[in-house]
């Protein structure tokens, strides 16, 4: 007879030695003592988590005559078969009548669907009940599966199907529906660890938890990858496994030079961590598996350094814990967040790239030369301090422009230090308005205070008001959407230069808006600096703003800007209809009063 | 016998001792980087399989060695991908004839190369034989992609990893056995990056290998002259592969890294002068250029364009 390996061998033959999946377990159990068996199920999960296993035991279970004898004489204590009648032994050896093992892979079109589908019919050569068991059942063709439905829904009454696939949405939703569904999850560690332990004990072999423990965690929660795994570990070291010895075949970094390349990088030795990922390189481990060892390793660190209860949520012995605790003492979580990020990067690269050894020294690199504590919130801080520098360096630079009057339009733009805006059309003038609210009034910056030298009897020209006020608006819709739509109803209000105040102060703009605008602090103390950043890029000297609700402002220069921005029903607007020549006689004529007025 | 096979020696050893002490699995997967000799090492198994007198691997004068050297022992079947894929037949027509018992050998083997090129109908389709293979028989796949393929395939078998030899490891054997000089070996041994197969097409195609240099392109800050090395690069593809290892030599010794780490260890002198035009940052950029350039190069785009531009960023600015 020939080698079986140790999957095939240790393959559980009856249920209570299926590892994990207790919620299927369970209730498949239930179901077979209680004489519920379905007629359709359909097994799916990750691969080597017991599928295909748990479909045979369960075809032998409901067939098996021993149980059910067992079952009908004890009131139901066992699910198990028992797996020395010859129906058990049958279906083991696949080659029973009734229990069709059938590779939907390989047969994936209709015809054997529907060979399937004539054999259905046929009652069972020996047993109580026809199982089929379709594995990999996701490839499938859409035909095929289509095909199986009628089956599926009204199987006759002693047939069984079990599908068990691991891509559960390639199923279509019609089939799912019609099969009882179980999911099968991936096992834990410990679960792993233990049935290994156990064929180990049962095939005389020895080995040590640590080996285990690493054998587990490479599977993935797989118990057929773990198994794989020993019987290579067997077949190349013997009956006796020792950690260090897997650690080896399986490419890892012995745990000491792994932890003193962590050491060595959280303390940002850099020649030190060279040094050792040298040490492993030269150890001929996979760096690949390598990088996964660093990443889980930053990672329990990081934990740790969250919170120092956290210790369930890591695998590992006592004295690596406690030197786990005295490095995450040594760094931050934000630095450890970092390198983690770090790593993954790498990771992916190395799979794009290949050259793993250049890109892990690159990594290396970068992880020691992170600073401790430089927060991002503390380097944006800082940028902000740069960029107000730079705000009142410009300001400054326009102040020394001799006179205003021969200011290029060019080079204003320049000084700004904004070329992403369009150059202002031309230099205006702004009138000053008295009627100033001081609540509501903006002070940009002390500093722009001082203006005397400039002259802004030159035009208050409203159009020209009108054009700069649409590209700050423009300016504002890519940088603050938000204030953009608040403000885009409102306008520049021509400047009065007759009622100007001291000359030392700074012009204010009036921007005409609803009342709500202008009385209530829904325009931040930002967004006013913004707004004022922007109409100095575009005029080409600081301002102030202030925003006046539109029924209040003394300047009521034309009824255009008065219908698009006054409020209807506003006192003056409703002064210049009751003098309208056609609208008087009319309220004279029928004695009324006006209620509301609406605009156009 | 010693087996011909350069490294891997833990390999060998362990599916040596496998069959010695009859723990053959039914699967395998054989993964590792191009050119690295995991097919060299998939038929030294096949014949140590099926050897009459196995003595520390196969004898290689018995008539199954010989024949499974010349191709022709019914036992032993290569399957190559059709064109740029594997396909379902090729595995249909596999599991028809894994089923019957060997005609000579112990066991039949099949080696299935590249099967990263299996579409997915084949590579479903291969599930279950991967499973539970037949008794006597041994399947043994070969990847350089092992991410590529179902992770189902992968839990089926028996992963061996095959790793690039060292570079001082490689040209000891290129001195040994082909007798050259240590530095063209070692030169040799870095441009193939561990990978014997490479170090062998090399030797075979270029007999006259020259004492390597340092890139104009580190050298040189003429901005002019970019055009004239991008031309050069798109002549010579492997200069730009070299071209990584030197950068990674400027950034160890850019970071103070002690010399003997070093790919180009001849150089250290000069390339710690240039490494003051360099900063890390810089550096890092370049390596990184240099891989993106490689991608691009690899899809449809305009190679002499790439280059251009990508010589133009690695240029040291003036």
């Amino acid at each position: 007879m020939s080698y079986e390996v140790l999957a095939q061998k240790w393959r559980p033959r009856l249920f209570e030695d299926v590892v994990g999946q207790t919620h299927v377990i369970q209730t498949l159990k239930n179901q077979i003592l209680s004489d519920r068996v379905g007629h359709a199920y359909l097994f799916w999960g990750p691969r080597g988590t017991g599928k295909t296993t748990v479909a045979r035991i369960l075809a032998k279970a409901v067939n098996c005559p021993n149980r059910r004898k067992e079952t009908e004489s004890q009131q139901g204590t066992t699910a198990e078969p028992c797996n020395e009648c010859q129906f058990c032994v049958e279906i083991a050896q696949d080659r029973s009548f009734d229990v069709i093992e059938m590779d939907a892979a390989s047969n994936r079109g209709i015809d054997p669907i529907r060979e399937l589908r004539e054999n259905v019919k046929l009652a069972p050569a020996s047993n109580l009940y026809k199982i089929y068991i379709i594995d990999e059942a996701h490839m499938l063709t859409q035909e095929a599966f289509n095909a199986l439905l009628k089956t599926l829904e009204e199987p006759p009454p002693h047939v069984i199907f079990i599908l068990a696939t691991t891509e559960h949405h390639k199923i279509p939703k019609t089939i799912i529906s019609r099969c009882q569904d179980f999911d099968f999850r991936y096992m834990e560690m410990g679960q792993i660890s233990d049935r290994l332990r156990s064929i180990c004990t049962a095939e005389d072999i020895s080995i040590d938890d640590e080996g285990l423990s690493s054998i587990a965690e490479q599977s993935e929660g797989c118990l057929r990858d773990a198994e794989n795994l020993l019987e290579r570990l067997i077949a190349s070291v013997g009956d006796t496994l020792e950690a260090e010895k897997i650690n080896q075949i399986l490419g890892f970094g012995s745990s000491h030079l792994i932890h003193e390349l962590v050491q060595a990088v959280l303390e940002c030795k850099l020649s030190e961590s060279l040094q050792s990922l040298a040490n492993l390189a030269k150890q001929g481990v996979d760096l690949i598996q390598c990088l996964h060892q660093l990443i889980t390793h930053f990672r329990q660190i990081r934990i740790l350094a969250i919170n120092k209860n956290l210790e369930n949520l890591i695998e590992g012995s006592k004295s690596e814990l406690n030197r786990m605790r005295e490095q995450a003492d040594q760094t931050t979580t934000e630095r450890l967040s970092r390198i983690i990020k770090i790593l993954t990067k790498t990771h992916s690269e190395i799979k794009r790239h290949g050259y793993a050894q250049i890109h892990l020294e690159s990594a290396v690199i970068d992880m020691c030369s992170i600073q401790e504590g430089i927060q991002l919130a503390e380097i944006a801080g800082r940028l902000s301090e740069i960029e107000d520098k730079i705000a009142v360096h410009s300001a400054s630079q326009n102040q020394t422009v001799p006179s205003p009057r021969d200011i290029n339009p060019q080079s204003t733009a320049d000084q700004s230090n904004r070329s992403d805006f369009e150059r202002p059309p031309a230099l205006l003038s702004l009138g000053e308005d008295s009627n100033l609210n001081p609540q509501s009034t903006y002070h940009h910056d002390t500093n722009d205070n001082s203006n005397a030298a400039h002259d802004y009897t030159m035009l208050g020209d409203s159009k020209q008001l009108e054009n700069v006020w649409g590209q700050v608006l423009q300016s504002l819709r890519a940088d603050n959407m938000a204030l953009f739509s608040l403000l885009k109803a409102t306008t520049l209000l021509p400047y009065q230069e007759n009622n100007g105040p001291a000359p030392e102060t700074v012009p204010i703009l009036e921007i005409a808006c609803n009342s709500a605008l202008a009385s209530e602090s829904i325009i931040s103390t930002d967004e006013k600096t913004l707004v004022v950043k922007l109409l100095r890029s575009f005029i080409g000297h600081p301002v102030q703003i202030q925003f006046v609700a539109s029924g209040e402002s003394s300047d009521m220069n034309s009824m255009e800007t008065a219908k698009s921005t006054h409020k209807p029903g506003g006192l003056m607007f409703q002064a210049e209809v009751e003098q309208d020549a056609q609208l008087a006689p009319t309220l004279n004529l029928f004695d009324a009063k006006i209620l509301k007025i609406e605009p156009k | 016998m010693r087996s011909p096979i350069i490294g891997h020696e833990q390999i060998i050893e362990q599916l040596l001792h496998a069959i010695e002490s009859n723990r053959v699995a039914g699967a395998y997967l054989f993964a590792g980087p191009a050119n690295v000799g995991k097919e060299t090492v998939a038929l030294y198994f096949a014949k140590s399989i099926n050897c009459t007198a196995l003595e520390q691997g196969p004898c290689n004068s018995c008539l199954s060695c010989r024949k499974i050297d010349n191709g022709n022992h019914p036992d032993m079947q290569i399957i190559n991908p059709l064109g740029a894929w594997m396909k379902i037949d090729q595995i249909r027509e596999l599991q028809k004839r894994i089923v019957y018992r060997p005609l000579e050998g112990n066991r039949k083997v099949y080696i299935l190369n590249e099967v990263d090129c299996m579409n997915l109908e084949a590579a479903n389709c291969l599930l279950k034989t991967l499973e539970e293979p037949p008794a006597a028989s041994v399947l043994v796949l070969i990847t350089s992609n092992l991410d590529a393929l179902l992770p189902t395939i992968r839990s089926r078998c028996q992963i061996i990893d095959f790793h690039l030899l060292t570079i001082p490891e490689l040209s000891e054997y290129l001195v040994r056995q082909f007798n050259l000089e240590e530095h063209k070996a070692f030169h040799i041994a870095s441009l193939s990056r561990g990978a014997v197969g490479n170090a062998l097409t090399r030797l075979r195609e270029k007999e006259d290998i020259s004492y390597e240099e340092i890139p104009e392109i580190i050298e040189s800050s003429d901005r002019l002259a970019a055009f004239r090395i991008a031309e050069k690069f798109n002549r010579d593809p492997d200069a730009l592969e070299q071209l990584v290892s030197w950068y990674r030599d400027l950034l160890l010794l850019h970071q103070g890294a002690p010399v003997d780490s070093l790919t180009h260890i001849f150089h250290a002198q000069r390339l710690q002068q240039l490494t003051s035009r360099y900063s890390r940052l810089k550096l890092q950029t370049a390596i990184k250029t240099v891989f993106e350039t490689r991608e691009l190069l690899k899809r449809n785009v305009n190679s002499t364009l790439a280059l251009e531009v990508m010589v133009l960023k690695l240029l040291p600015r003036t």
